[in-house]
């Protein structure tokens, strides 16, 4: 029971950091917006100076004069979005069985004289000993929440896939909700590479099917564009941060403005419905990615600026960039502010409270039925009533 | 194509709540529609239709767009939306006879719901049990609804002002002590 009096003061605590953090940002922002204005023109150097840095954060690679600004193109009135969304149950070692469930909702709306609007959502229960256990080093551990994530994903994609497969659209894209840089993979071993396979094969047959994907990322956080702005100011010819003397001092040069967003830099010079330049992220995991190695930008959707990922054979292409960005508005004013196709599909998508309490009540049913006994255990029996 | 209209998702002896099986297409006000069980086929008048966001947690909003305008550019909404119907029993048949009072068994759950033929109408307004039925229902409109079906099996009938005849004085009968609705009814009816 959360006793609100007692954290109140913590609240008031927050807040006053959070004034501070206003007034520290708005500094930074004077400062990165010079910054960025004073790159026009300077594409060949500020790419060499990024290539040829050592730092501990990520750095984007600009593909064209990073202050560039992309009106929106005209937005077409006969198209098809594509999109899909994952949610699951993890393993619950408290429950009546272990095991867990991803529920994949996809979504297919074509806009125009044909418009159509086909809404699904396939559920899939993993319950065998090789879906369960993952093998470390000869060890076998149960699935974390990483790697039901990443399984979670890949179903993300082949629902895209499948989908695809009917669109006969002439001018289509599929969309999933966030990042494309699945950087967490890095963290599951040997594992990685086969999931990061099976990723870009799901890429790839979109890239067959004509279909563009991208990633939108509402909120975002990332800090790409104003770190190559950090690595801008850094005064020495090459960055390296292990080398360097004045790493994590106040006033070195790329602190004065680290910690702004790209979000929150790009808010005040994107007029409504504008794109960024193009950027390559350089994290570590694309390596991997072959030619679907991902690029990204920012488009002002008139509610938010939100990060678009794009892969490379998207990213390259004028049409399929112009239309990823005027749909992704599109679909942004269709659903008030967040793409209507990514919200259904989240909608279809979604497992709640009560779905997984039904969930495990029909697998206890069918347990007791199959003449086999539930494991529920003490702890998740109390945590259902407390007596007084 | 499916021959039926609507499928039973809520059932009780004296009524029945349908899911229409496409939007917007409910069977009219004050039809008689069937459910074909095991054993009986029940007989009911449509008293009431209602379109509705099929998530309960989402409210539908208002877009400014006409329907045309909504299809092409928000076409997801129309998946998210059902037509509800409900109907009130009023008879069942029972070996190819149809009985004018309710059934022993309600309709089962997720039987589907068809129109009846005009045979049928002719069959089931012959019995005119349905206005009492009706009337001491207490389901909304019931005097609307009287009428309504009043009009509406008139035409099956190949004399349809001897069929009105008859209709008014069970009417008169069961309203004996309220003339002013007496009126009112058969004033709807007339029109």
């Amino acid at each position: 029971m959360l006793d609100l009096s007692r954290v109140y003061q913590h609240i008031e605590a927050m807040v006053d950091q959070h004034k501070t953090n206003v007034n520290d940002s708005k500094q930074k922002l004077i400062k990165a917006s010079q910054t960025l204005s004073a790159l026009e023109g300077g594409l060949k150097d500020i790419v060499a100076k990024v290539k040829d840095s050592k730092t501990s954060w990520l750095v984007a690679e600009p593909v064209e004069d990073v202050t560039i600004l992309h009106s929106l193109p005209d937005v077409p009135e006969d198209y098809t979005v594509l999109a899909s969304d994952g949610s699951q149950l993890f393993p619950d070692h408290h429950e009546v069985s272990l095991c867990y469930l991803i529920n994949i909702g996809t979504v297919f709306l074509r806009y125009g004289d044909d418009s159509t609007a086909r809404l699904a959502s396939v559920p899939r229960l993993y319950y065998r000993d090789e879906e369960l256990y993952m093998d470390e080093n000869g060890a076998k551990r149960l699935v974390d929440s990483q790697r039901v994530s990443s399984i979670r994903t890949l179903a993300e994609m082949k629902g895209l896939v499948d989908i695809g497969a009917d669109c006969t659209s002439a001018i289509a894209i599929a969309l999933t909700d966030g990042t494309l840089i699945q950087w967490a993979a890095e963290q599951q071993g040997e594992w990685a590479d086969q999931f990061i396979k099976q990723l870009i094969t799901y890429y790839e047959s979109l890239k067959q099917q004509r279909i563009p994907m991208a990633g939108y990322i509402s909120g975002t956080r990332s800090t790409d564009v104003v770190n190559m702005l950090r690595v801008h100011l850094c005064p020495y010819d090459r960055a390296n941060c292990d080398e360097c003397n004045q790493r994590g001092k106040p006033e070195a040069n790329c602190e004065l403005i680290s910690g702004l967003r790209d979000a929150t830099l790009f808010e005040k010079c994107l007029a409504p419905g504008q794109r960024t330049a193009l950027f390559k992220s350089n994290s570590k995991v694309l390596k991997s990615y072959g030619n679907h190695r991902v690029y990204f930008f920012y488009i002002n959707v008139e509610s938010e600026i939100v990060r678009v990922e794009v892969p490379e054979w998207v990213a390259l292409d004028g049409n399929y960039i112009n239309r990823v960005h005027s749909i992704a508005v599109d679909q942004a004013r269709k659903g008030g502010g967040y793409p209507v196709s990514l919200a259904e599909a989240h909608q279809q998508a979604v497992v709640d409270g009560n779905d997984r309490k039904l969930f495990y009540e029909l697998v206890n049913k069918k347990l007791v039925e199959g003449g086999l006994t539930s494991e529920i255990t003490y702890k998740s029996m109390r945590k259902r009533s407390v007596p007084v | 194509m499916p021959t039926h209209i609507g499928e039973v998702i809520e059932s009780k002896t004296t009524q029945f709540i349908c899911q229409a099986t496409e939007l917007h297409r409910a069977p009219d006000f004050g039809s008689f529609v069937q459910v074909q069980d095991e054993h009986c086929s029940i007989v009911g008048v449509v008293y009431n239709t209602t379109t509705v966001s099929s998530d309960p947690s989402r409210k539908p909003v208002a877009y400014g767009q006409t329907e045309d305008e909504l299809r092409r550019q928000q076409p997801q909404i129309f998946q998210l939306l059902r037509t509800y119907f409900d109907v009130l029993v009023v008879g069942y048949y029972q070996n190819h006879q149809y009985c004018g009072f309710l059934p022993p068994q309600p309709s089962r759950i997720h039987s589907f719901v068809q129109q009846c033929s005009d045979g049928q109408y002719k069959e089931i307004s012959q019995n005119i049990n349905y206005i009492s039925a009706i009337l001491s229902s207490g389901c909304e409109c019931t005097d609307e609804l009287v009428a309504a079906l009043i009009r509406n099996c008139s035409r099956y009938h190949d004399d349809a002002t001897e069929y009105q005849r008859r209709v008014g004085s069970e009417l008169r009968r069961l309203l004996a002590a309220d003339y002013e609705r007496f009126k009112t009814i058969i004033r709807r009816v007339r029109q």
